[in-house]
């Protein structure tokens, strides 16, 4: 079941364009939006969460229109934005009055464990947190209503190691059930290689990949050649050629690259690399 | 809309005790010079900065983007801004009436007072759609304009009420005002209502 999808998104800016954005979100997995800065990834969120109005195109919870939903249902897709959103003159237990009153599913129970699982200070006011105590608390806010989805935008940015690690794990519980879905963007893969079933990635507004992790990793590799070497390869195989001073490095599909060519194995970060820098042959 | 009035009354917590602390001291000066333009121009300044405030902490904090996720009704996001706006100028007019009744001549009558509130609601019908439209920032400019418009508009219709068509009656000028105070009030709320529709966040 597609939990969220996403049919001909467009969105026209005087300086960037979202072109044709299609993919979804299926139940129980984790999809994660690569990009670099700048590629689209929180126009995306922003669709989705109502925060912009696409110029055309259809977004879907649940095969519902997502303009058509009603309070409770919008309450379904959980939110965590990259600058959290929440109100920072105020403290927890102020915070906690705050969403009581604006989600119908709120659980000040739930929300009062996980502040005090994090060791969040209630009486102090949210300005004086530092960054990854503001993503940790927008976490907890996210995890104390009821939804079925959660969209992060860039929710590890800025982050040290040991609150990303953190932030990722509080994700693995979340999509325990197998039933949760989320979307979550990030322009540091290596949490998205962790965390995610399928990755979409992104490029000037464009997606360019849109594929199980596991596949894009088994499917690709970066090979290391000579130019001249170049010529006598299948044009098929290449996908993105990047230009060194030392000679050549390639995306290409493994399968129909020579099989005693010497490769290394792709990441995600050589992907956004490769179509952000490389050229097509 | 109670989520939103507890966060826009903590947020401003500090300052309405400030402005409240100021509207008293103008109260007392009021009443002593017997004039009340002083207190009624900290209950205008007041109101102002109040409901300006409360729409800077949300542009700083992403909270438009936050509660448009959250699936609140853009009706009520928008009215909230209303209830404060009035709500403040209602605890403002109250000391108003009080410093009023208290320093009442037989020069000045209860129509000039009704007068006042009246240009009090139009600042606030003008402002809202404004900030809305274009920001707490930009809109500064402009609500000094507003202010300014909304002074020589309120002189005319005074000046007409008065001695053109010779209204003296407390009570016609009190329903007429009445009337024109819920015109602004609804015909304000619902051009924000339609730029706040059209707003991204």
């Amino acid at each position: 079941m597609k939990i969220v999808e996403l049919k001909n998104v467009c969105k026209q800016y005087s300086e960037f364009n979202l072109k044709n954005i299609s993919f979804s979100i299926p139940e129980g997995v984790v999809v994660g939006l690569v990009g670099e800065n700048g590629a689209g990834k929180s126009t995306i969120i922003k669709s989705i969460i109502n925060a912009i109005h696409p110029d055309s195109g259809q977004i879907f919870f649940k095969g519902k229109e997502i303009n058509t939903l009603s309070k409770s249902e919008r309450q379904k897709i959980g939110v965590v934005l990259d600058d959290t959103g929440l109100p920072l003159e105020l403290n927890i237990n102020t915070l906690d009055k705050v969403l009581k009153n604006i989600y119908s599913t709120w659980h000040s129970d739930k929300f009062n464990s996980y502040v005090n699982k994090f060791n969040l200070p209630k009486k102090q006011s949210i300005k004086s947190f530092s960054k990854g105590m503001k993503m940790q608390l927008a976490l907890a806010v996210a995890f104390s209503y009821d939804n079925d989805v959660l969209i992060l935008d860039e929710p590890t940015s800025g982050l040290d190691p040991v609150v990303r690690d953190e932030i990722l794990s509080m994700l693995y519980d979340y999509i325990q059930d197998g039933k949760k879905s989320v979307l979550i963007s990030s322009h540091i893969t290596s949490d998205l290689e962790k965390l995610c079933d399928y990755i979409v990635y992104l490029h000037k507004g464009k997606i360019e990949l849109d594929e199980e992790k596991d596949k894009i990793l088994e499917k690709y590799a970066v090979y290391g050649i000579e130019e001249k070497i170049l010529k006598e390869l299948d044009k098929n195989a290449i996908v993105k050629i990047l230009r060194r001073s030392y000679g050549l490095d390639l995306l290409a599909i493994k399968k129909l690259m020579p099989a005693n060519f010497e490769y290394r194995p792709v990441k995600l970060e050589d992907i956004m690399l490769f179509y952000s820098k490389g050229e097509n042959i | 809309m109670i989520g939103l009035l507890i966060k826009d009354l903590c947020n401003t917590k500090k300052m309405i005790l400030w402005y409240l602390a100021t509207v008293i001291i103008c109260f007392v000066v009021s009443v002593l010079l017997k004039n009340i333009s002083y207190l009624y121009a900290m209950g205008i300044v007041s109101e102002i900065s109040i409901i300006m405030t409360t729409f800077a902490y949300e542009e700083r904090d992403s909270w438009p983007k936050f509660v448009a996720a959250s699936g609140l009704n853009p009706k009520i996001i928008v009215l909230e801004k209303y209830v404060i706006g009035v709500g403040v100028g209602i605890i403002a007019n109250l000391f108003s009436i009080v410093a009023f009744a208290l320093i009442k001549t037989q020069e000045n009558s209860w129509a000039e007072l009704v007068i006042l509130i009246l240009f009090q609601i139009i600042v606030i019908s003008c402002c809202l759609p404004a900030i809305y439209k274009f920001g707490v920032e930009k809109s500064r400019i402009f609500l000094i304009a507003i202010i300014l418009i909304a002074v020589c508009f309120m002189i005319g219709i005074a000046e007409f009420v008065f001695k053109k068509i010779n209204i003296t009656s407390g009570a016609i000028i009190s329903i007429i005002s009445l009337f024109v105070i819920l015109l602004s009030i609804i015909v304000s709320y619902f051009i924000s209502l339609k730029i706040y529709n059209k707003k991204e966040f």
